[in-house]
């Protein structure tokens, strides 16, 4: 809505505001990272008065191996997102293009489950991998990740593939094409925008969780990044540098990725929420 | 007759190929979806120590739900209506903040010609980087040496300095947490509304105006109806994430001091992983939340239908 009475000056002042408020803590921890211990508080400057103190991040990589962490956080959130691309892509196809008894009852049980928080199960999922010996294990991890966004990503697919025109489906299914090639030869590759949103939707939420592997992840050398940062806080104090540079090392990735896909990101979500 | 069976034969394979693609997502939904939600709630009903074996469980009726709603319990009780009453000053912070703010935001965007790309890749960083690692640095900012006390007292504000930390007094410790939770959901509403907006046709404005509409009229029924539905749907992903806060609280501030900062996540977390609580009853808590944001859910898709 365009305002006409609005003053410029006024209206890049409230953004500028706002975009520092945005950045400040992202430049306070690549500050602080760089500082020395003892200047993390002490200077009024953001960034360090005299020497950039590069080797924290030398001290963290060799202090608990940040290198292996930064492995596990990529293999969870890879093969998590395959799984969720891989299963929902299917399950989306099924509901979408496809008759057959239980069609309704189906989608709205995986539907409902979009209700269920994920604390409440938190629980019993740590009681059930017990049994099933998946506990401390990545699979523990990725299997009730891929579960979790199950709602959400059957109903992108499943309206995805709904709005492709029903002719293609058709005129390929009278070539005798078996429903699995139409699939994986034609609809997957015309869902990559659709891909890309669940992909960029899930990366986030997956790189960045916490609450599951504190609960299904013991041994040490299994740790995710969230799990590696608050490892490097125990201790009697808490050393800032180290702490945020730990801290800049699980960002980075997440913010090269938004840069790199920024316009994907919002046309995603955008459209995730406002068409259906 | 032979284009009948045909069709019969078609779709028979064509249902079969449906369970095979579904088989994979049902499947893990059974196990780790469906018996865990069931399994959930058998165990609300039993005791269960921390570490011991499953078949040690003890039948406790609706003693789990007692204990901490009527207070059978009366710490836990304490403490778990405390944490459920910051779960709902945090809903309503963010419906009276997060709403109006990225509504602004997303009103100025759209109002200036040079820069949209620039401030809008700034405005979304927390959305990208609201994690564990920004959560410790919002922990530095709130120090008693933080950035916070310290523009305070550069500008002469020295009455208002939070001496222990700004997440160390209990005063000020909610209203610190809730801040770094409405800064992380800005970002998401307002890129929501901005697109609301930038799908309305500017001719609509133009056409009213000729026809000689007040600015009033334009909001009431050309502006509106488009953001109706999109606040809406705002509320309901914002009260969703405010009833299962956990990241921030744990992070900052583990819910202290002295409980100000406790919500029912972490009050779970603590009674089922740390210390010796009772699985059973930290269950039944869950399954209280999952009542109140079903209850929460209805409420806004019942008030979502209404537009239609």
């Amino acid at each position: 809505m365009r305002l006409k009475y609005l003053n410029k000056t006024i209206v890049y002042m409230l953004l500028i505001i706002w975009a520092l408020l945005s950045i400040y803590p992202l430049l306070w921890m690549i500050g602080a990272s760089l500082k020395d211990q003892a200047e993390v508080f002490s200077s009024y400057s953001l960034f360090p008065d005299n020497v950039w103190h590069w080797n924290t991040y030398v001290e963290v990589w060799n202090r608990i191996e940040f290198f292996k962490y930064f492995l596990n956080s990529v293999n969870v959130t890879f093969w998590t997102l395959v799984g969720i691309i891989l299963l929902f892509t299917m399950a989306g196809f099924a509901f979408a293009k496809l008759e057959f008894k239980g069609k309704s009852f189906l989608f709205y049980m995986f539907l409902g489950m979009m209700f269920v928080p994920g604390i409440t199960v938190l629980i019993p999922l740590y009681l059930t991998e017990s049994s099933l010996h998946l506990l401390d294990s990545h699979l523990g991890l990725i299997l009730p990740m891929v579960n979790g966004s199950a709602p959400i990503a059957i109903f992108l697919f499943r309206n995805y593939f709904r709005s492709i025109p029903h002719e293609i489906y058709e005129s390929v299914k009278m070539e005798g094409a078996s429903i699995f090639r139409i699939l994986f030869q034609i609809y997957i590759p015309l869902a990559v925008p659709a891909i890309a949103t669940i992909t960029i939707m899930n990366f986030l939420s997956s790189w960045n969780s916490l609450v599951l592997p504190m609960v299904l992840l013991n041994s040490q050398k299994l740790f995710t990044l969230p799990l590696a940062i608050i490892f490097l806080d125990t201790g009697v104090f808490r050393q800032w540098n180290v702490l945020m540079a730990g801290s800049l090392i699980a960002v980075g990735p997440v913010i090269l990725a938004f840069i790199f896909f920024q316009k994907y990101y919002i046309q995603g979500l955008s459209s995730g929420a406002i068409k259906s | 007759m032979n284009t009948d069976r045909f069709h019969r034969k078609a779709s028979f394979r064509e249902a079969l190929s449906a369970y095979v693609l579904l088989a994979p997502a049902v499947i893990l939904f059974l196990v780790i979806g469906l018996f865990t939600v069931l399994f959930s709630i058998w165990l609300s009903f039993y005791h269960l120590g921390q570490g011991s074996l499953l078949s040690s469980a003890k039948f406790a009726g609706l003693d789990n739900f007692k204990d901490f709603l009527i207070g059978r319990d009366q710490l836990l009780a304490e403490s778990f209506w405390r944490a459920l009453g910051n779960n709902l000053i945090i809903c309503v912070s963010m419906v009276l903040l997060v709403i109006p703010i990225s509504l602004v935001l997303s009103v100025l965007l759209q109002n200036i010609t040079r820069g949209v790309r620039f401030f809008r890749t700034l405005f979304l960083l927390p959305m990208v980087t609201s994690s564990v690692a920004i959560y410790y640095v919002w922990t530095g900012i709130y120090e008693p040496e933080g950035s916070l006390n310290k523009i305070l007292s550069a500008v002469g504000l020295d009455k208002l300095l939070a001496v222990n930390g700004w997440i160390g007094e209990l005063h000020t410790a909610l209203p610190a947490v809730i801040l770094v939770i409405v800064w992380g959901a800005v970002p998401f509403t307002m890129i929501l509304y901005f697109a609301g907006l930038q799908s309305i046709d500017q001719h609509l404005y133009e056409s009213a105006e000729i026809d000689g509409a007040n600015f009033w009229r334009k909001l009431l029924h050309i502006t509106w109806p488009i953001l109706k539905p999109i606040t809406v749907i705002a509320i309901i992903i914002n009260l969703n994430g405010a009833i299962q806060i956990f990241d921030q609280v744990w992070v900052m501030t583990k819910g202290g001091p002295a409980g100000t900062t406790e919500v029912v996540s972490v009050l779970i977390y603590k009674e089922a992983f740390l210390g010796t609580g009772d699985l059973g009853r930290a269950n039944a808590m869950g399954w209280t939340m999952f009542a109140l944001t079903f209850a929460l859910s209805l409420i806004s898709i019942r008030s979502l239908r209404e537009k239609a």
